[in-house]
C-alpha cells in the first residue's frame, strides 16, 4: 500500500466529472464536520431543523417504496401517500428557497442509516 | 495500475483533472474515515458539537420510525398540515 | 488526550510504526491483551480537524499495513489517557481479535457507480409529480433500476471478496456504492473485473478506488458501526 503514495483511483477516471457532482453532494455533509471554516458551518437552526424533516421525509418515502414493493399498499393507498408526499416535498423546496438552503446542506449522510433497505 | 499522479496521467487537463481526482478522492477518504473504523465511546470533540448532537437525535428519531413504521399517513400528514 | 490510530494484533515493527501522526507528534504503541494500540499524544487536546489531518491519520494506519492485520480507528478517536487505552484493548479484547482475524491480508476497495446521461437509459433524476402514485412509482422504478444494475455489478466483484458492503441511491444518480474486502493478491483481477464492467455496461460510469484500511469491515455488520 506504501508504494502508491498519491492517487487512490483505480479505475473510472475516464468520467470523473460525473462522480464529481455526485459525490460533491454526499461530501458536503462529511465536510462539514472536519472543516473549521466558519463560512461552512451550519446556517443555524433552519439547516438543522431542515436536515431532520428531509432526513424523516426521506425515510417515510423509503418505507413507502418498501411496502409498494411489498405489496402490502392498496392502490388507494398509494395515491394518497404519494399526494401526501409530493405536497411534503413541494413543502421542503419552498423552504430550502426560504432559507437559502441547497441539498447538500441538508444532507447528514448518516452511513449505515444511509440505506435501510 | 498507474503510479502516476493524474495530472500527468492527462497532461492536457492537467490541473482540472488532478482537482476532480483529489476531490473525489477526498470524499472516498472522509466517507471512510468519519463513517468506518472501531468507533471507541470516549471522547470524540473534533467534529462541530451541534452537528454530533443532530447524529445522535437523529439515531433516536429513526429507531422511533423503524418501529412506528406501520401508518405513515398520520405522521406525515401532520407534518405537512403543521408545515 | 490520546489519540488512537488503529488497533494491531502485537505490536508492530519499528519500521511500520516508525513517523508521524495528526499535528506531527510522534506515534507510539500501549499494549494489553496481546493487541496493541497505535496512539499518538496530545496534551493539550487537538485543533480543527482538516484534510492535512486526515490524511496524517489515513497514512499512519496503511504505513501498519505492512506488518499485518491492522483495525483502523474511526477519525477522530480520542481517549483520557493510557490506562483507558489499555481498558479499550482489555474490554474488547474478543470484537477485536475477531475483527483482525476478520481483515487479516486483505485491503478495502470502493465501487461506485453513477448512471450516465447520454448512456440510453432515462434521465433519473425527474420526478414524476402527476399523481401521488405516478410520484411514488417513480421512486419504485428508480429502486428497481438500481438494484438491477447493483446485482450486475457485485455477482462477479462479490467472487473476488470476501465481504461487502452496499448503499444503493445515496443520490438519485448514484445506484450504487459499495466497499469490498478483498485479498491483497486479488487487487489486480478485481480492478481488471471493474474495468471490464465499467466497459460492457453502457448505461453507468463504475469508478473503484483503494486500496484503503478496512474501514468499512472494522464492526462485524452494518448494524454494528
Amino acid at each position: 500500500m506504501s508504494e502508491r503514495l498519491g492517487g487512490k483511483l483505480l479505475a473510472g477516471s475516464r468520467n470523473l466529472e460525473l462522480f464529481g457532482s455526485e459525490l460533491d453532494r454526499i461530501g458536503a455533509g462529511l465536510s462539514r464536520r472536519v472543516t473549521a471554516d466558519p463560512e461552512r458551518l451550519e446556517k443555524g437552526l433552519a439547516q438543522l431543523v431542515l436536515t431532520v424533516v428531509e432526513l424523516l421525509r426521506q425515510l417515510m418515502e423509503r418505507q413507502a417504496v418498501h411496502r409498494i414493493e411489498g405489496g402490502t399498499l392498496s392502490a388507494e393507498e398509494v395515491e394518497r401517500l404519494g399526494q401526501t408526499f409530493m405536497a411534503l416535498a413541494q413543502r421542503m423546496d419552498e423552504l430550502k428557497v426560504e432559507f437559502g438552503l441547497e441539498d447538500e446542506d441538508l444532507n447528514l449522510n448518516l452511513g449505515p442509516l444511509g440505506d435501510l433497505m | 495500475m498507474s503510479e502516476q499522479p493524474a495530472s500527468a496521467r492527462y497532461p492536457a487537463q492537467g490541473g482540472r483533472r488532478a482537482r476532480l481526482d483529489r476531490d473525489v478522492t477526498l470524499i472516498e477518504l472522509l466517507d471512510r474515515l468519519l463513517q468506518g473504523g472501531v468507533v471507541i465511546q470516549g471522547d470524540i470533540t473534533l467534529a462541530a458539537a451541534d452537528i454530533d448532537l443532530v447524529d445522535v437525535s437523529l439515531r433516536l428519531v429513526v429507531g422511533a420510525v423503524d418501529s412506528v413504521g406501520r401508518d405513515l399517513r398520520g405522521p406525515v400528514r401532520a407534518a405537512v398540515e403543521a408545515g | 488526550m490520546i489519540y488512537v490510530y488503529a488497533v494491531t494484533e502485537g505490536v508492530p515493527s519499528p519500521a511500520a510504526r516508525d513517523g508521524v501522526g495528526l499535528a506531527a507528534q510522534e506515534l507510539r504503541v500501549v499494549a494489553a491483551s496481546g493487541l496493541a494500540a497505535v496512539v499518538s499524544d496530545h496534551p493539550g487536546g487537538l485543533t480543527s480537524p482538516s484534510e492535512t489531518e486526515l490524511w496524517a491519520h489515513e497514512r499512519a494506519v496503511e504505513r501498519l499495513m505492512a506488518d499485518g492485520a491492522v483495525l483502523p480507528m474511526r477519525f477522530g478517536s480520542l481517549l483520557p489517557d493510557e490506562d483507558a487505552v489499555r481498558a479499550l484493548l482489555n474490554t474488547r479484547r474478543a470484537e477485536l481479535t475477531t475483527g483482525l482475524a476478520r481483515v487479516a491480508g486483505a485491503i478495502e476497495l470502493g465501487v461506485r457507480a453513477v448512471w450516465r446521461s447520454d448512456g440510453g437509459e432515462p434521465e433519473q433524476a425527474p420526478e414524476d409529480r402527476t399523481s401521488g402514485s405516478g410520484y411514488l412509482q417513480a421512486l419504485v422504478g428508480q429502486r428497481r433500476r438500481a438494484r438491477a444494475l447493483a446485482e450486475r455489478i457485485d455477482t462477479p466483484l462479490a467472487r473476488l471478496a470476501r465481504d461487502s458492503r452496499h448503499r444503493l441511491l445515496l443520490t438519485a444518480n448514484l445506484p450504487l456504492s459499495g466497499a469490498y474486502l478483498v485479498d491483497r493478491e486479488r487487487l489486480d483481477a478485481f480492478r481488471t473485473e471493474v474495468v471490464a464492467l465499467d466497459e460492457q455496461i453502457s448505461q453507468a460510469e463504475i469508478m473503484c478506488t483503494g486500496p484503503w484500511p478496512p474501514y468499512s469491515f472494522a464492526a462485524a455488520s452494518p448494524e454494528a458501526a
